[in-house]
């Protein structure tokens, strides 16, 4: 066994893992977590010995993807929740997570000069996290859901999408206690929106849900939110009232995909019967 | 879950991450770590269990008593005290045999339909 002093990305790494454990049911943390901890530190020392940042960058993708589907594995059996009936809800969550986000949208305004009540931010503010977990479980149901639709390709873009939305979702909730999660909040929304566009453009070419095939593209506009974030092309007034359109605009198509979803969903039980 | 009234064939066909845990443990006990390493150099690198893959199997295959944690604890000089090693039970061998003679049948049908690369 390596006895040397591991790198600060290892322990760094080591630690934010630690924390995403969070998310598995308390008593499987009890049980294995500290043992989950340090499995991967282990590889994680072995992948940067051998491979430098590269070699973490790819054994944290791995772990993200393995995190999320156990976490999904080990919490569906608490809530004796089966596959499909997870895929089923992936309409509701999606159209939940569009109500919370146009909510949401509110937190970009500024309190004082759009509205007078201080609690509509703070509300608004609240909503993010959950917005983003909603969107991101939703996602990778609707991945699973229509395979036979937009392929394996558009599956997997769907669960990077969602995979990277709830730990958006996570980081945003963490950063008001850690202030460091919002670095994992940006890197994570940018792997999100380059997911979520790729699946836009091949909605467009390879459609799941035919009667809306730019709608995934829609929802993806989370591009220019990040623009107006970094470039800041306008004043901040004017920035503040596009960013209020831009997160009303993705809630709203949220929802009129989480709506497309369970239309469609109960047009195939109508048919079954 | 208690395995007293189950047979081997029973649990057949495994999954193929409790297939590499058994074959990563029939040579002895391992961490988990150990058994990490173990199933990359079976699979030639081909599968890299992730943690929650690894203790989630771990999990169901100590509920299903296909394998149990050894009361044994290495050197604390050798190893590190905290990790738990783990063992295959009688019923976890012969689940892992039983599935290794349904795999040889399915070889078999596979290289006698010249399925398979240097089929004879």
């Amino acid at each position: 066994m390596n006895r040397m002093t591991p790198s600060p990305w290892v322990t760094r790494s080591a630690s934010v893992y630690r924390a995403l454990l969070i998310l598995y049911p308390a008593d499987y943390r009890r049980e294995y977590g500290t043992l989950m901890v340090q499995v991967f530190r282990d590889v994680a020392r072995d992948k940067y010995g051998r491979r430098g940042l590269i070699g973490m960058a790819l054994w944290w993708c791995s772990t993200l993807l393995d995190l999320t589907l156990t976490v999904i594995e080990q919490r569906k059996g608490r809530f004796g929740m089966s596959k499909s009936t997870f895929k089923q809800l992936s309409g509701m969550l999606l159209m939940v997570g569009g109500v919370f986000w146009m909510l949401a949208s509110f937190s970009q305004l500024q309190p004082g000069d759009h509205y007078s009540y201080y609690g509509v931010f703070q509300v608004s503010l609240w909503l993010i996290a959950p917005a983003f977990i909603l969107f991101g479980l939703g996602c990778i149901g609707l991945g699973m859901r229509y395979e036979a639709g937009h392929g394996t390709a558009g599956k997997w873009l769907l669960v990077v999408a969602g995979v990277a939305a709830v730990l958006m979702g996570a980081g945003v909730a963490l950063s008001t206690v850690y202030g460091d999660w919002w670095n994992i909040w940006f890197a994570t929304s940018l792997v999100h929106v380059i997911a979520l566009t790729l699946y836009g453009v091949l909605h467009v070419v390879k459609p799941a849900l035919p009667a809306f095939r730019g709608l995934p593209l829609m929802a993806a506009s989370g591009w220019l939110f990040m623009f107006l974030g970094i470039a800041k092309p306008f004043p901040q007034s004017t920035e503040n009232l596009l960013s209020f359109v831009i997160f009303l605009g993705m809630g709203l198509g949220w929802l009129a995909i989480g709506m497309a979803v369970n239309r469609q969903g109960r047009e195939a039980v109508l048919a079954a019967a | 879950m208690s395995n007293t009234t189950l047979r081997p064939q029973d649990m057949l066909p495994l999954t193929p991450a409790v297939f590499h845990i058994l074959l990563a443990l029939a040579d002895g006990e391992k961490h988990g770590y150990g058994i990490m390493q173990e199933v990359t150099r079976l699979t030639d690198g081909a599968i890299q269990m992730g943690p929650g893959t690894l203790y989630g199997t771990i999990k169901r295959m100590i509920d299903t008593r296909l394998i149990e944690e050894s009361d044994e604890r290495p050197d604390p000089a050798m190893d590190d005290e905290r990790r738990r090693y783990y063992r295959l039970t009688s019923f976890g061998e012969k689940v892992a045999e039983a599935e290794a003679a349904r795999m040889a049948v399915l070889l078999r049908a596979a290289r006698s339909k010249r399925l398979m690369g240097g089929a004879t």
